[in-house]
């Protein structure tokens, strides 16, 4: 980094580090989680080429750290589910190290991703297919439609899935 | 089906002419919700090979499609629970994402996620796993630990999403072989050279032959790399760094880690990217302290 930028970076860290913290402490309600977050902010920041926050300095710090933390609220809210699931089916077992709650959680998260978007019923027919392992016609009993229509539930959710991981050029 | 000639290799967007249209996509869905039908017949599985062979990029929506089934087939209760849980959170949050996120449209982040595709990508190795693929063209690609890309059905773009690939190219083949990476692309006509991604750059190595490194910015920037020179691909631009010695540079493709005065946190690194410590290490205690038995200077 140039001595310029670095020195932007540290005037702007002076002059909004501390609004930048009150801005965070209020949204995340949580001194700790935020001042974690307003230093990530500073480390995003100083990874730019060039700083491009002259005009509205607070506008931008607020862009960067907002995305922080709906990914914080996300990672912490999915690693929630994991580990409620986790003592529903077993109990008072010890907890899986955390490096492989990390992968597991990093990869439900992307499955979740992917299935985000799709109607309630399609996606229901995909889990109870392609998770639990149930039969076409036992998911059309349970959802009161025909098993074609399951099928073509299944593959609605595949083709949704298919799209959003990787595209679709046309 | 190939055009690779040289459409504007600075073009961030690449021009995939191989890419399963959306009509491919459903006939793979299609077929995988038939096949996986209790009441599956001999003329669908063999009206299934016929629709496979019929182009390349059948092959890639199927497979594609496969690992994403794949992910969900694998979770046991706990990660069913678990999904189930954080899908209804989701709905339920997303609202208050809206408000907090502002414009960010969160699902559109999704597709070009580099973290959604390096779980999916068509080629992926494991932490401490070197594994080498053969493209349709015959050229050979070596993923080192931890990494992860796409082949298109053309075998001469290769998308790495995450940690390193090499390439050994086969010289007089009538298009470029090209390995792109969010910061920029690596181009070649026959050779052995390495593109790696190290957080927001990407580095190109050439062991042999010359290739053109760009990077994918609207003012693209290019360097021509001669054996043994290096390139870093960042958004300030193309950068030359210090010259490689080639056989240090392939030297994870043999399975090797080669250290000639390199400093110890160099080779941290780089052991921590390709080994995987046993749980029971990260949780030992340390009771002893060194030091060092040199004295600094």
């Amino acid at each position: 980094m140039t001595g310029t930028a670095s020195l932007d970076l540290d005037s702007i860290y002076r002059a909004h580090g501390g609004w930048l913290l009150a801005w965070l402490t209020g949204h995340a309600r949580c001194r700790t989680r935020a001042s974690d977050l307003a230093q990530e902010t500073f480390c995003r920041l100083a990874e730019q080429p060039a700083l491009q926050l002259e005009a509205h300095p607070r506008r931008y710090l607020a862009t960067v750290a907002r995305r922080l933390l709906i990914d914080d609220v996300r990672r912490r809210s999915s690693e929630r589910c994991f580990l409620e699931a986790f003592a529903l089916h077993m109990g008072t077992a010890t907890p899986p190290a955390p490096d492989r709650i990390a992968e597991a959680v990093q990869e439900l998260a992307a499955l979740a991703e992917l299935l985000d978007e799709l109607p309630p019923r399609v996606r229901r027919a995909f889990l109870m297919s392609r998770v639990d392992g149930v039969a076409y016609a036992e998911i059309a009993a349970d959802l009161g439609v025909s098993t074609s229509m399951v099928k073509q539930y299944v593959a609605r959710a595949l083709t949704h899935c298919y799209i959003v991981a990787h595209g679709c050029p046309d | 089906m190939v055009a690779l000639t040289d459409p504007s290799l600075n073009d961030p967007t690449p021009n995939d002419q191989a890419a399963p249209t959306r009509a491919m996509i459903e006939q793979a869905a299609a077929w995988r919700v038939q096949l996986a039908d209790a009441d599956c017949t001999d003329t669908d599985r063999a009206g299934f090979e016929s629709w496979m062979c019929l182009d390349p990029a059948h092959r890639i929506a199927f497979d594609r499609m496969g690992r994403i089934e794949g992910q969900a087939m694998r979770q046991d209760r706990i990660g069913r629970t678990a999904l189930t849980a954080m899908l209804s959170r989701r709905s339920r949050t997303l609202p208050l994402a809206l408000i907090v996120g502002g414009t960010v449209l969160l699902s559109r982040l999704a597709t070009h996620n580099p973290y959604v595709r390096s779980r999916l990508a068509d080629e992926r190795s494991g932490i401490g796993q070197i594994r080498p693929a053969t493209l349709a063209t015959g050229d050979h690609i070596l993923l080192d630990s931890d990494s992860a890309a796409d082949v298109d059905g053309s075998g001469r773009t290769v998308r790495l999403w995450r940690g390193g690939v090499m390439a050994t190219v086969r010289p007089g083949q009538p298009h470029a072989f090209i390995i792109r990476t969010a910061q920029g692309s690596a181009r070649a006509l026959g050779t052995r050279f390495s593109v790696r991604i190290s957080g927001d750059t990407t580095i190109v190595e050439v062991i042999e032959s010359h290739v053109e490194a760009c990077t994918t910015q609207s003012h693209a920037a290019c360097l021509t790399l001669a054996p043994g020179q290096s390139a870093c691909l960042d958004a300030r631009g193309a950068h030359r760094l210090p010259d490689v010695d080639p056989f240090t540079a392939g030297a994870w493709s043999e399975g090797l880690l080669v250290a000639d005065d390199r400093p110890l946190s160099g080779i941290i690194d780089e052991l921590n990217r390709i080994i995987a410590p046993p749980p029971s290490i990260m949780r030992r205690r340390i009771l002893r302290a060194c030091t060092s038995p040199a004295p600094f200077p």
